[in-house]
């Protein structure tokens, strides 16, 4: 008995310490956008000899770019956010409930091409960059277009996402909408107040992964032009001198949706990676 | 009975209008860049070239006006074609004219010179403006425009050599009058054989005025293809494997594999079994923090682990430096730069592994181990030989995928030290050549086109990875469907 409790004392110390040390980069990152000035601090006491302030925070909502930068990222995010349900939705309803030819396959590809997808990533941006060009060379208004930026996001998610609500509306009881069409309801009276109301969390899913693509993604919004705040913070990680406390401030505020969102979206993180949707 | 009421609640052609634009937005989105991006490989690709077509579009309608010009005024410039050839003849008559004055008479006077040389300058001259006239474009011909220029500038440089001899003399002297003689009977035979090659052009273009044309057009030939993209074949893959840059990115990206992979694995799946222990207390709450890494942005992560190893200054730098005994700096040296990104690979990697053993884990029947238990298995026994196996084959399709993570690697070379540092770089058999030493495969492809701007090459190296890529698919496809998987 003592034996148990002292094996418990033993590991329960031991995954702290574990924990302590890997999320020590996580640790060291808050506490130097915390450090009173410039400073790279060496160690953990470092804060207490230079001081805490919340200067960095301020000195990073202060800076105009970080503001537009903001503004741009949230608009490519809803931007995507909107068009992913509005296309996404509908044809993850059609794979599940609706037999057409050619279904299975085209799921299938959809299924090859996410998971070998990632591999094609950068390819592909380059390749869409290329593209991209020559229509804006053609007068099409499309380099530092955020909206542009968004309806490509949209349409490199459609695979996995597209995956991913079929799955969740698999798990809806057909019964459902076969019930009101027995009872003779119309086709809009089905959508709106049947299939709508039950694909809600299906909506939320893809809300949510499509936030957190937009929101991340930097190397394609640095290609075309549009600064989110990714690509701001980006730029400002590249640059010749770093100051460090304030891009650790910035880089935190930037990262701080993201992770609230994924405390909400967890539950279909692993499924993400299982289609190699890896996040970015 | 259901089969007919299910072909009406659920019509063919409605789906298809449900799917159609999520599919059409990522074929045009997605596969027809890819497409592209495959077409591209072959081609000469650059920044000039990939996107001319409006500049292309302008030079070729000049082109056409040009064209149009020339042809609906042929009557007209070959007139005056005609009188630039008269000037020419009358400018050959007035240098013969003053070869046979130096030659003949004794005396050389001022006025006679002067004479001479009006009537040389002026049909010259004359000749010249026919020829640079914006309304024949004769300067589009390039043989007569250098002729005649030629011609021209001997003229030119002649007169001001002989004015020179004269200087303020008015009757001249015989030694100066001998000088000049030279010069004229040195320079005439050049000048008269230009001015003659210019009538001959001349010539030419009464007799073939096509040509003619296609000479006034061929600068703007020249530079329409120079913004034209070109089938340039395999190429590419030649440039490619010319030196050993791109050839060490691959072994170098090989090498990656071979090292982060295991660590990734070992780390996530200790992780796993650990913290699936029910001695620990508050084992919940740590493992959500230990997915932590997850959920943040890798801009946010891999910065800070670039600020943790920054040289000198870095905390976990500057203590290596002291452990190990020399300057541990991932600008300078390769090795250390690689194996920061191995360590940053690890800890981006391990959440994703553990997650998966853990689900088999919590998967495995209770039943199992309380049997293995039972029969007195101990701790170490029941993880070897019931935990382990049956979790194993989650714990290969997290390898699996991990390790396409690894081959894919990008993100974490270009944000820690952007593939570098600079070295020298050789690989047996090929080329050696200086370039950045820890530049992994996808991010070699996309400093190509990012910052060189050769799309072509670019695209080129990207399907060598793919290739690889495929490879690899494979080889693990055929690996899991013989250990007898669904």
């Amino acid at each position: 008995m003592i034996g148990r409790y002292l094996g418990r004392i033993v590991l329960t110390v031991l995954g702290a310490l574990i924990v302590f040390i890997l999320l020590y980069p996580v640790l060291y990152i808050v506490l130097s956008s915390l450090v009173r000035g410039q400073v790279l601090i060496t160690s953990i006491e470092d804060v207490w000899s230079f001081g805490v302030s919340l200067e960095h925070y301020i000195n990073a909502v202060n800076d105009p770019e970080f503001f537009s930068s903001t503004l741009t990222s949230v608009t490519v995010a809803v931007a995507n956010i909107l068009l992913a349900v509005l296309v996404i939705t509908p044809a993850a309803y059609a794979f599940s409930r609706f037999g057409f030819k050619g279904k299975s396959s085209l799921l299938m590809l959809y299924l090859v091409l996410s998971q070998v997808g990632g591999g094609f990533g950068i390819a592909a941006v380059i390749a869409l960059y290329v593209f991209l060009l020559r229509l804006n060379a053609m007068g099409v208004p499309v380099v530092g277009n955020p909206f542009v930026l968004a309806v490509i996001y949209t349409a490199s998610a459609v695979p996995f996402q597209t995956w991913l609500i079929k799955n969740y509306f698999d798990s809806l009881p057909r019964s459902l909408d076969e019930a009101a069409f027995i009872d003779g309801a119309s086709w809009a009276r089905i959508v709106f107040n049947v299939i709508l109301p039950a694909s809600k969390p299906a909506m939320i899913i893809i809300a949510l992964f499509a936030f957190m693509g937009a929101w991340g993604e930097f190397i394609l919004a640095s290609f075309l032009g549009v600064k989110t705040l990714a690509a701001y913070i980006y730029q400002t990680a590249t640059g010749q001198t770093i100051y460090w406390s304030d891009f650790a401030a910035r880089t935190l505020l930037f990262a701080l949706p993201v992770a609230v969102v994924y405390v909400f979206a967890q539950k279909y993180i692993g499924e993400a990676m299982r289609y190699g949707a890896g996040k970015m | 009975m259901g089969k007919v009421r299910k072909l009406v609640l659920f019509p063919a052609k409605v789906a298809l209008a449900l799917v159609l634009p999520s599919l059409v937005l990522y074929l045009f989105f997605n596969i027809w860049p890819l497409i592209f991006s495959v077409y591209i490989a072959f081609t000469d690709a650059n920044a000039t070239n990939i996107a001319s077509q409006p500049m292309i579009a302008e030079l070729e309608k000049v082109r056409t006006n040009i064209t149009s010009y020339l042809y609906s005024n042929k009557d007209s410039i070959l007139v005056e074609v005609s009188r630039a050839k008269e000037y020419i003849n009358q400018t050959i008559d007035g240098m013969e004219e003053l070869l046979a004055y130096i030659n003949s008479s004794a005396a050389i006077t001022y006025d006679d010179i002067d004479t001479l040389k009006t009537n040389i300058t002026a049909s010259m001259t004359r000749a010249v403006a026919i020829v640079v006239s914006n309304e024949t474009m004769l300067y589009y011909y390039p043989g007569l425009r250098d002729a005649l220029s030629t011609a021209q500038n001997l003229i030119y440089s002649m007169w001001s050599d002989v004015e020179r001899i004269i200087g303020f003399s008015i009757i001249i002297p015989p030694d100066k009058a001998e000088q000049i003689r030279e010069v004229i009977a040195e320079r005439s035979p050049a000048i008269i054989g230009n001015l003659s090659l210019a009538y001959e052009e001349l010539t030419a273009i009464e007799e073939n005025y096509d040509s003619f044309v296609k000479s006034a057009v061929k600068d703007i030939d020249k530079q329409i293809d120079r913004l034209s993209l070109h089938f340039i074949g395999l190429g590419n893959f030649q440039k490619l494997f010319s030196d050993s840059r791109f050839p060490y990115s691959i072994l170098k990206t090989l090498l990656f594999v071979v090292t982060s992979v295991p660590m990734k694995l070992a780390l996530g799946v200790a992780l796993a079994f650990l913290f699936s222990s029910n001695l620990m207390s508050g084992r919940k709450v740590m493992r959500a923090l230990l997915l932590i890494p997850w959920a943040l942005p890798v801009l946010l992560t891999v910065t800070t682990w670039r600020m943790l190893f920054v040289p000198d200054t870095g905390v976990f730098s500057s203590a290596l430096s002291r452990v190990l005994g020399y300057e541990f700096n991932i600008y300078y040296h390769e090795w250390d730069a690689f194996a920061v990104y191995n360590i940053v690979e690890m800890w981006l990697g391990y959440p994703f592994v553990m997650t998966v053993t853990m689900g088999a884990i919590a998967g495995i029947p209770k039943e199992l181990i309380e049997a293995a238990y039972i029969d007195g298995a101990g701790v170490f026994q029941r993880f070897r030989h019931v935990t382990l196996p049956l979790a194993m084959r989650p714990i290969l399709f997290a390898a699996i995928l991990t390790t396409g993570a690894s081959l894919q690697a990008f993100m974490v070379p270009l944000l820690i030290n952007n593939g570098g540092p600079q070295g020298f770089l050789w690989v047996p058999g090929f080329k050696p050549v200086s370039g950045y030493t820890n530049e992994m495969m996808v991010l070699y492809g996309y400093k190509r086109a990012w910052i060189d701007q050769e799309f072509g090459l670019s695209a080129a190296s990207y399907l060598v990875i793919t290739l690889i890529f495929l490879l690899y698919a494979l080889v693990w496809y055929k690996f899991v469907y013989r250990r007898g998987g669904r």
